[in-house]
């Protein structure tokens, strides 16, 4: 799978190194700002009543 | 790949080689196995190291900006405050920090109060200034974690609760820890509090403990000193900034 992505990213690989960094960097950014806020609502739902 | 002829006469057959070894199915999958477990890191990291910073900064933010002259975020007059989620009052605690605050809203709910507003009021207890108990709701950890340094709060220790017409200054009496189903600690007359008498104008904060496991609550417990309205401004100790 990686294998496979790093063969279609094109140019040498300095420049294949650049462009896997800033994938990772978006796929963090999705993560933190959007996935994880969403997900932390998703899984905690309303507790039972008590203290 | 073309034969090759050797001066002795013999041939070399050259088989085609593959350029490389395909993606294997099995491969794909562990990769996928691998990819699963890091994100699930990277999610509890962000639980543990960065929810409470982002969801804590927002709702200092909302508890700044309340009141300041907008006529639609003025607070609710506590008496009224009747459905769950209604901003009625606005917390300040200088042990927390010196701009550390909250709003209150009525009911303990995680949705709308406690995940997104900050501390909420338990349903049926007094109101602020009110004779009995004042009890109060916030996360320990996550979400915020409004409440997160309760039990550094000692004696000589004050809260404020500002509302639409007076600041309520309560002075620390107790600390302590019981359990989830002990429920007589926001009792008017509050169960365990040694110095608790009929009459009392009491406050309390709830929160879970230890920090991340929540088998049991904190409970501090707060006494009325005085009450001053809102036309004399905010009190000197809060504007002072050390």
């Amino acid at each position: 799978m990686y294998s496979w992505l790093w063969r279609k990213l094109p140019g040498k690989r300095w420049l294949k190194v650049i462009q896997s960094l800033i994938l990772i960097g978006l796929l963090l950014a999705l993560l933190y700002l959007q996935v994880f806020p969403w997900l932390n609502t998703v899984l905690y739902p309303e507790p039972q009543s008590g203290l | 790949m073309s034969n090759t002829e050797l001066p002795d006469g013999t041939t070399i057959r050259w088989a085609p080689v593959k350029s490389r070894p395909k993606t294997s199915k099995v491969l794909v999958f562990g990769e996928l196995l691998l990819t699963f477990g890091i994100l699930l890191g990277l999610f509890a990291a962000y639980q543990v190291f960065i929810q409470d910073e982002v969801v804590g900064t927002k709702q200092t933010e909302l508890a700044k900006e309340f009141g300041a002259g907008i006529p639609d975020k003025e607070f609710t007059n506590p008496e009224l405050a009747k459905s769950v989620g209604q901003v009625f009052a606005r917390m300040y605690v200088p042990r927390f920090g010196s701009d550390w605050t909250r709003l209150v809203a009525e009911g303990t709910r995680w949705h709308p109060v406690l995940n997104e507003i900050g501390v909420g009021h338990y349903v049926n207890s007094a109101l602020p200034g009110e004779a009995g108990n004042f009890a109060v709701a916030a996360h320990r950890g996550g979400f915020g974690a409004s409440f997160k340094n309760i039990h550094q709060l000692v004696e000589g220790d004050r809260v404020y609760v500002e509302t639409n017409d007076y600041w309520y200054v309560y002075k620390y009496l107790q600390t302590k820890v019981v359990e989830p189903t002990e429920v007589g600690v926001i009792d008017s007359v509050p169960v365990g509090l040694d110095v608790g008498q009929q009459g009392g104008k009491y406050m309390t904060m709830t929160s879970c403990t230890p920090i991340f496991v929540n088998t049991h609550r904190i409970i501090v417990w707060l006494e009325l000193e005085k009450q001053i309205p809102s036309s004399a401004g905010k009190p000197k100790e809060l504007v002072e900034v050390p």
